[in-house]
């Protein structure tokens, strides 16, 4: 699962040694410290409710790479964790996997880009003439690519805020509304609330569920094209009333 | 009598000359400009803590106006030393300014606490220190339990505070943020053009002046009115203060559940919709131009997000049989108004359980969390993001929709006539970046000592939005208490990050950072 949410790209690298490409990936590093990172915070925060030892670690380091690759199989049921290792793991299910691995999620290449946004926001206030560029993995980020970044978070939060408020209206609380949409969106599966351990999704009612399969083709296929398709629809209708 | 008071201005300049003389190229002189701006800061606390020295001294009921006192004469000193020994110039750097900002919440917020911690009504200094941050960035949040009780100055201090604390954004809204375009806010002056100059320092005093006349008559207009709705002077006074500045705090433990009146309710309604609402445009309107508030697209926007979620949740509380009709409505309006302009109040009571939204249907909690985000409107005392910059990203979305589906195609984002440049886009995209992030982390750090999902998320959207109560445990009935202690520090951070745009804070960090590299760098060069 660690490996399915490694870009195909970095996998080509791996596969044929190019080490220092590898080096140089920000998003790679990035991927592989989150990893480490939260298995350890996990490991520590559920140390003593699942007994602690090597089960505990493999426990952990399971739970982390099935959510931060959006893959999504169960190992445990977090449902009965403290609430801090639930809610890294739905951080990382939503920032999901490298860009260009099967994985879904936010993405962590867009995630760098936004932190070198806030970055260079940052130092504008401070100097308000400097040219500060945004780099990823030692290349700079074009101001399109900036853009598109900001238009996809964006489209991002309103998706899960539909999903939430859609859910919680038909009938889930609220963990499980803002759970189950970022985990649907993230194509992910696994929640909080009532979605949490091995619960499945028939604990929402029908329509909720309904919601959940738009929200899961919406995070597929990177909103855009589905928006774009409505968008064109809706227009042609627009245009055959006008005839 | 003028003699005196010449040969004392006389007195008091030689003093001045003679420690600057002493501490001219001394090290410990090197943040003038920010000693002066905290010191006035610190000088205008002092006549509210009088005033509250004094009601408390009038009142029957407790005796600790000497620790009002006390902490009034404190302040006065401290202020009148920082003003006496720094001096501002004409030359105001943005990292200076920042640091001004950030230090004068600060600084106010500690001195404000002390009349608290002194009085002993909060049991330890960190506690008092909670309840005057939450005072000074008019938030709402308390951990006074219970509050009915405590001496009457005390409680009149904590609402002088969320007075004092909306009077300081209407002059950093209107004034300084918009000057320093932080986060896209020189889009102000697309909107409303305010009064405006090219430097920094007349700017402020200037203008200071005149949005503060106007402050002050909106507050006694909100006092006036609730009188009419039957409460006593005191309850009047004490409210008109947290609503003007739409704080959110309250003398009793209902806060204006207490009442159980609607006719105060529709009051307090209308006063937060003041509040929440540009002071540029009430300026506008009130010399002699009262159409600038239907030709202001932002105000347009406001209103109506504010009257549809007020629909929702009320039909959603009215069919999920939470209460009748007429009190889901009551309900539902009163809580979208309160949560948007982050006052905070709350009307539950005992006889309207209803208008506790920790106890709502999941359906309209969830349209809580985004009017919380939101916040009222720029250059209001409102917090949150505010409704501009919802607005802009909304256009800025469908601008990048119609380039995806047409890569060719040139499209601007518009605000009225004028076209929004690129660049102040992307500082509204930034800052909104800076907020999901500094919310994640929060959220992840409040979890991290202990609290469940909803309690910590709805807790720091709430601190960073300065809207007071939150959900989960932390809900309007309940108060702050519930957090633990580092939590409610980390909860304080957030309260200031959250009033003063993000940037103020964060940018002393910045600025301190990229001090000491730039030593490092000298001394590697030696």
């Amino acid at each position: 699962m660690a490996l399915a949410g490694v870009s195909v790209a970095a996998l080509v690298w791996m596969v044929r040694g190019h080490v220092q490409a590898l080096w140089r990936s920000t998003e790679l590093k990035l991927y592989t410290g989150l990893i480490l990172g939260a298995t350890a915070l996990v490991a520590a925060w559920t140390w003593t409710d699942t007994g602690g030892g090597a089960d505990t670690i493999r426990e952990s380091f399971f739970v982390v790479s099935s959510s931060i690759s959006t893959t999504g199989f169960r190992v445990a049921d977090w449902g009965h964790w403290v609430a801090a290792p639930q809610i890294l793991l739905l951080v990382l299910i939503g920032m999901g996997s490298m860009a260009g691995s099967p994985g879904g999620g936010f993405r962590l290449l867009r995630v760098i880009e936004i932190m070198g946004i806030v970055r260079r926001e940052l130092v504008m206030q401070l100097h308000p003439r400097a040219v500060v560029p945004v780099r990823v993995s030692g290349a700079v980020a074009s101001e399109a690519s900036l853009t598109r970044v900001h238009n996809f978070q964006i489209l991002w939060v309103l998706a899960v805020a539909f999903g939430v408020f859609g859910i919680s209206s038909l009938g889930g609380d609220l963990p499980t509304a803002v759970s189950g949409s970022i985990s649907a969106l993230a194509t992910a599966g696994p929640g909080l609330g009532d979605l949490s351990g091995f619960a499945d999704a028939t604990v929402l009612a029908a329509p909720a569920r309904a919601m959940l399969i738009a929200l899961m083709f919406l995070g597929r296929l990177s909103i855009y094209p589905v928006v774009v398709v409505i968008g064109w629809g809706v227009g042609e209708v627009q245009r055959m009333r006008l005839r | 009598m003028t003699a005196v008071l010449s040969a004392s201005r006389q007195a008091r300049a030689v003093a001045k000359r003679a420690v600057h003389q002493l501490v001219a190229d001394r090290p410990w002189n090197v943040t003038s400009r920010v000693g002066f701006v905290v010191g006035l800061g610190l000088l205008f606390l002092v006549p509210g803590m009088l005033l509250a020295t004094l009601i408390e001294w009038g009142s029957s009921t407790s005796n600790h106006e000497v620790a009002l006192g006390m902490g009034a004469l404190i302040t006065m000193a401290a202020g009148m030393l920082l003003v006496t020994f720094t001096r501002l110039d004409e030359d105001l750097p943005p990292a200076s300014v920042f640091a001004a900002v950030a230090w004068t919440w600060i600084c106010t917020s500690l001195f404000g606490a002390l009349p608290l911690w002194f009085s002993g009504a909060l049991g330890s200094f960190d506690n008092a220190l909670f309840e005057a941050v939450s005072g000074m960035t008019a938030t709402g949040s308390t951990v006074l339990s219970p509050i009915e009780g405590t001496g009457r100055g005390v409680l009149m201090w904590r609402q002088i505070m969320q007075w004092y604390g909306g009077m300081g954004m209407v002059v950093l809204a209107v004034t300084v943020l918009p000057f320093l375009g932080v986060g896209g806010l020189s889009l102000i002056t697309v909107e409303a053009p305010g009064p405006t100059s090219d430097r920094l320092a007349p700017r402020v005093s200037s203008t200071a002046r005149r949005l503060w006349a106007l402050y002050g008559g909106i507050t006694v207009a909100i006092a006036a009115a609730l009188m009419i709705a039957g409460l006593s002077l005191y309850d009047a006074v004490a409210h008109a203060f947290t609503t003007a500045g739409t704080g959110g705090f309250s003398p009793y433990d209902h806060s204006i559940g207490h009442f159980d009146s609607a006719a105060v309710e529709v009051v307090m309604i209308i006063g937060m919709l003041v509040g929440g609402v540009s002071f540029t445009l009430h300026w506008r309107a009130v010399s002699g131009n009262p159409r600038a508030y239907a030709r202001s697209s932002e105000f347009r926007t406001y209103l109506l997000a504010l009257a549809a979620a007020g629909v929702v949740m009320s039909l959603l509380n009215w069919a999920d049989d939470l209460s009748d009709l007429s009190h889901s409505f009551r309900n539902g309006f009163f809580g979208a108004v309160t949560l948007s302009t982050s006052g905070g109040f709350s009307n539950a009571s005992d006889a309207n359980p209803g208008g506790d939204f920790a106890a709502w249907t999941p359906g309209a909690q969830a349209l809580l969390l985004p009017l919380m985000v939101m916040g009222g409107m720029t250059g209001s005392t409102a917090g949150g993001l505010k409704v501009l910059r919802a607005q802009v990203m909304a256009k800025y979305m469908r601008v990048g929709l119609l380039r995806v589906k047409h890569p060719q195609v040139v499209a601007r984002v518009k605000l009225g006539q004028t076209a929004v440049a690129e660049p102040v886009l992307q500082r509204v995209a930034g800052l909104v970046a800076l907020y999901a992030l500094s919310a994640l982390l929060a959220i992840l750090v409040l979890a991290a000592l202990g609290e469940d999902l909803i309690t910590s998320s709805s807790g720091a959207i709430s601190a960073l939005s300065n809207m007071g109560p939150a959900l989960g445990d932390a809900g309007p009935t309940s108060n702050y208490l519930v957090f633990t202690r580092p939590a409610r520090g980390v909860l304080m951070a957030l309260m200031l990050i959250g009033r003063l745009e993000f940037f103020a804070i964060f940018l002393v960090v910045v600025s301190a950072y990229e001090r000491s590299r730039r030593l490092a760098r000298v001394n590697l060069r030696r």
